[in-house]
């Protein structure tokens, strides 16, 4: 093979050529229309498969520790009902209310006589990381009583043993002659249930 | 497509800030490089023992001949005509031993042509016109191998007829006209060229002897006495005389008579009117009442003196040397003290007698594989005689003139 | 010796073959078979391995849609567990911001000096939540927060008292000093101005006489008891 035979082929060669560049043809053809779509589908299928694979073994993940996370579950649960059991319900739309039906039989007991119970604005508090959708407050619950100093702060001893998740957020005493009849606003809060966020977000406060 | 592969075909590398290397893909596949390793071949040569064939080789620096020997001819004779071509086109191996990468062909047909001529005398006539060579070839039939062959116009042109006008042709390119296929190399005389051709069909027919893909494959065809002009290129005494010498080719048929100024031809003739070393071993046989088998005994021995019988065809050729060697003192202050006479069986040194009688010139006949290294283990090759080495000369010849990158 | 002009090739260039096996015009058509046989076993290998990837997508598909329905479970156990810890987490946070003032209240009664009246014990309500978004200000378009991003509310004990003479106020503090009351009070001298405690508000001699005659002193002392931390 030389120059002249390209540029002059023989009568065989310009038939091998034609035959080459019709079996180029085909080859191209077969690239664009075959191979490199077989290509693009299988470098999706792969894609595909790799995604699949990270979600099973993700799910495979979660349902080994299926035992963990029910226990889990179930310690927090337990855990929670026990602050639970502390919350103040209102009784008949009525904290203080609640309040009364539960510290009047502990007033009772040291002879201390409850004037008024008052609902007091609630008090929220900070917010966890992460944040649940329900959120609980404080609930002030205003009383004033009258009795003696000894009455009242055996009262309130009462109070605070009695019912672990009260806690006294204000107190104001004023001596009087009589010191049986010692007048005293005390101020308890409790834990209660907030705002829920989700049914915030559907257009509705739960309280 | 053709451009784009020729853009591809070459490639330069630069290896260093001063090194450069180019690599031609064009020459992947067998492109022609310079030959090295070529098988020459005697095609038609009359020789009952076959053809010759000389495998030569080119390397270190040096010559050597691989193989030597005659192989099977694949043809009684060469085709006639385009339809004997077309019939007749055969696949051709060569033995084993002369499987070079390339063939050399010295063809003796008797339509070939090879001449001294000028420029503008350039024609297209053959030596012989029967049978008559035809310009266009008939049309083909199916299940014939389809030859190739150049689409060049097949109908004669005016310009082209015999002797009315020069032809424009380029030294060394083949070139076409009237069937005949023809090549013409300048002499070292202006503005004289040499000439030879052969009919287009016999050329085509030859082009596919030697089947694409196997070893050889034909790289040169020559006429056999345009063949022999190399075949001294690599003697000792023609390089020690600085390539100045004269060479007497008789051939079976025909003398021919070449001379050389610094290794190139600056002349070439035909001996007018003498016949070959064929007739002049008749003429031994017949004036000395000899057998076939004794002639070329009595020829080369010194018990009986043939030059009586040989003298009336000796002496034409002398007289034609006389006068070459003259025109050669005259017309270029040649002085040649040396003069070969190669191609006979037998009888070269009562030649040289005769010419020393005549002329004051001894004729020298060297071996035909002087000056080159023969295969070791041929030892038939070795023992072989200068005389019975001439049946080689133009299987060599034609080897040695198609490696010419080599030289 | 060279022997250039002694070849009288009549050989055309266009009619020289190869020797070589290797043929340009055999082997462009058979390299162009196998680009195309090439292309083809490609298709096929990557057909091969599309129909293998698909398969197991559709396996692994299978196996997670099988999965699915345990996996919501856990997945809704796991947000249920998250959801409850962080209630949690906020109930906690109002337990330890719990504070006991029974013993306190208690011991005082023990400590105050008999020349010690006191007229008033006072544990002041805190002050407002701020729930206004950080460099926000009040209006109708902004939304209070959640929650106060303030977790500490401070506590103060304010004893308002009268007494003839300072040494029982005096007494009554050194009392308060105690360990005692240090639970809850905090004791703190040697700190900037507006964080010591006890801090004495006033303590000056009453305008008016008492029933006897006699001019008191009247003392105000605030104590700043432990803060209470709404914190985890």
């Amino acid at each position: 093979m030389n120059e002249r035979t390209l540029q002059d082929p023989s009568a065989p060669m310009k038939r091998a050529m034609f035959r080459a560049l019709a079996i180029g043809a085909i080859a191209v053809i077969l690239y664009m229309f075959c191979v490199q779509p077989s290509q693009t589908s299988l470098d999706k299928a792969k894609a595909d498969l790799a995604g699949l694979e990270v979600q099973q073994s993700a799910m495979v993940r979660d349902l080994k520790g299926a035992d963990q996370v029910k226990a889990r579950l179930g310690a927090i649960d337990a855990e929670r009902k026990e602050f639970l059991a502390g919350l103040l319900e209102p009784l008949l739309g009525s904290y203080a209310m609640r309040a009364k039906s539960v510290l009047d039989p502990l007033a009772a007991d040291v002879g201390l006589r409850i004037a008024d119970y008052a609902e007091m604005p609630v008090r929220l508090l900070p917010l966890p990381k992460p944040q649940a959708t329900q959120l609980y407050a404080r609930k002030p619950i205003r009383l004033t009583c009258t009795g003696s100093y000894a009455t009242i702060v055996s009262f309130l001893m009462r109070v605070e043993k009695k019912l672990p998740l009260v806690s006294l957020e204000a107190f104001s005493l004023k001596t009087q002659k009589d010191p049986d009849n010692q007048s005293a606003t005390l101020v308890f809060e409790w834990p209660v249930k907030g705002v829920n966020t989700a049914a915030t977000a559907k257009g509705g406060v739960k309280k | 497509m053709a451009r784009i592969l020729l853009l591809f075909s070459k490639m330069k590398l630069q290896l260093t800030k001063t090194k450069t290397v180019e690599i031609d893909f064009s020459r992947l596949g067998g492109g022609r490089k310079g030959l090295s390793d070529v098988t020459g071949v005697v095609l038609n040569g009359s020789d009952t023992r076959g053809c010759p064939a000389v495998r030569l080789v080119h390397k270190k620096g040096g010559w050597h001949v691989v193989a030597a020997g005659f192989v099977p001819s694949p043809m009684e004779a060469l085709p006639e005509t385009w339809d004997e071509a077309n019939k007749s086109q055969m696949s051709w191996s060569l033995p084993q031993a002369f499987q070079a990468p390339s063939a050399a062909f010295a063809v003796n047909s008797p339509h070939a042509f090879t001449r001294q001529t000028t420029p503008d005398a350039l024609t297209v006539d053959l030596v012989h016109t029967a049978p008559k060579v035809s310009a266009t070839p008939p049309p083909r039939k199916l299940g014939v191998r389809r030859l190739e062959k150049k689409t060049e116009p097949a109908t004669p042109k005016p310009s082209d007829a015999a002797g009315e006008k020069g032809l424009d042709v380029k030294p060394g390119v083949p070139s076409q006209s009237n069937g005949v296929r023809f090549v013409m190399q300048p002499l070292a005389e202006n503005p004289f060229v040499i000439q030879a051709g052969l009919p287009e069909y016999q050329l085509v027919w030859l082009s596919h002897l030697l089947p694409e893909g196997r070893r050889p494959t034909v790289a040169s065809i020559q006429t056999l006495p345009s063949a022999l002009l190399a075949s001294l290129c690599e003697q000792p005494e023609f390089n020690a005389a600085g390539g100045n010498a004269f060479a007497i080719y008789v051939m079976r048929h025909s003398v021919y008579l070449a001379g050389y100024k610094d290794g190139q031809l600056i002349l070439f003739r035909s001996c007018p009117g003498v016949a070959g070393w064929e007739m002049l071993r008749e003429g031994v046989k017949l004036r000395l009442g000899l057998d076939e088998e004794m002639v070329d005994e009595i020829l080369d021995d010194a018990l009986i003196d043939p030059r009586s019988a040989m003298e009336p065809f000796v002496r034409p050729v002398l007289q034609q040397l006389e006068i070459s060697l003259d025109y050669l003192r005259s017309r270029h202050n040649l002085y040649i003290d040396k003069v070969f006479i190669m191609g006979m069986p037998s009888g070269a040194r009562y030649w040289s007698q005769m010419s020393e009688e005549a002329l004051r010139i001894p004729l020298v006949s060297p071996s035909v594989f002087e000056g080159l290294s023969l295969p070791a283990k041929d030892a038939e090759l070795a023992a072989l005689t200068p005389s019975k080495s001439q049946a080689f000369l133009a299987a060599l010849g034609a080897a040695r003139a198609a490696m010419e990158d080599n030289a | 010796m060279n022997a250039p002009k002694l070849h009288l090739n009549l050989l055309r260039d266009s009619e020289r073959q190869s020797s070589s096996p290797v043929r340009l015009r055999v082997m462009l058509p058979i390299l162009a078979a196998f680009a195309c046989l090439g292309c083809l076993v490609w298709w096929g290998v990557l057909a091969g391995q599309l129909i293998l990837a698909k398969a197991k997508v559709s396996s692994l598909q299978s196996d997670l849609d099988a999965k699915k329905a345990a996996h919501s479970g856990i997945l809704k156990q796991m947000g249920d567990a998250r959801e409850l810890q962080a209630e949690l987490d906020q109930l906690k946070m109002y337990a330890n911001g719990r504070r006991t003032y029974g013993g306190l209240f208690k011991e005082l009664a023990n400590v105050v000096p008999e020349g010690v009246q006191l007229l008033s014990l006072e544990i002041p309500e805190p002050a407002a939540q701020q729930l206004l978004p950080p460099g926000a200000k009040p209006g109708p378009t902004v939304r209070p927060l959640l929650g106060p991003t303030n977790t500490v509310e401070n506590v103060a004990l304010r004893i308002i008292g009268r007494t003839p003479r300072e040494t029982p106020v005096e007494q009554l503090m050194k009392s308060l000093a105690e360990p005692a009351f240090t639970n809850t009070l905090v004791i703190a001298k040697d700190v900037p101005a507006d964080q010591i405690s006890p801090r004495v508000r006033s303590f000056h001699q009453d305008a008016s006489p008492d029933e006897q005659g006699m001019r008191l002193l009247s003392f105000d002392v605030e104590y700043r008891c432990v803060e209470r931390r709404f914190e985890k």
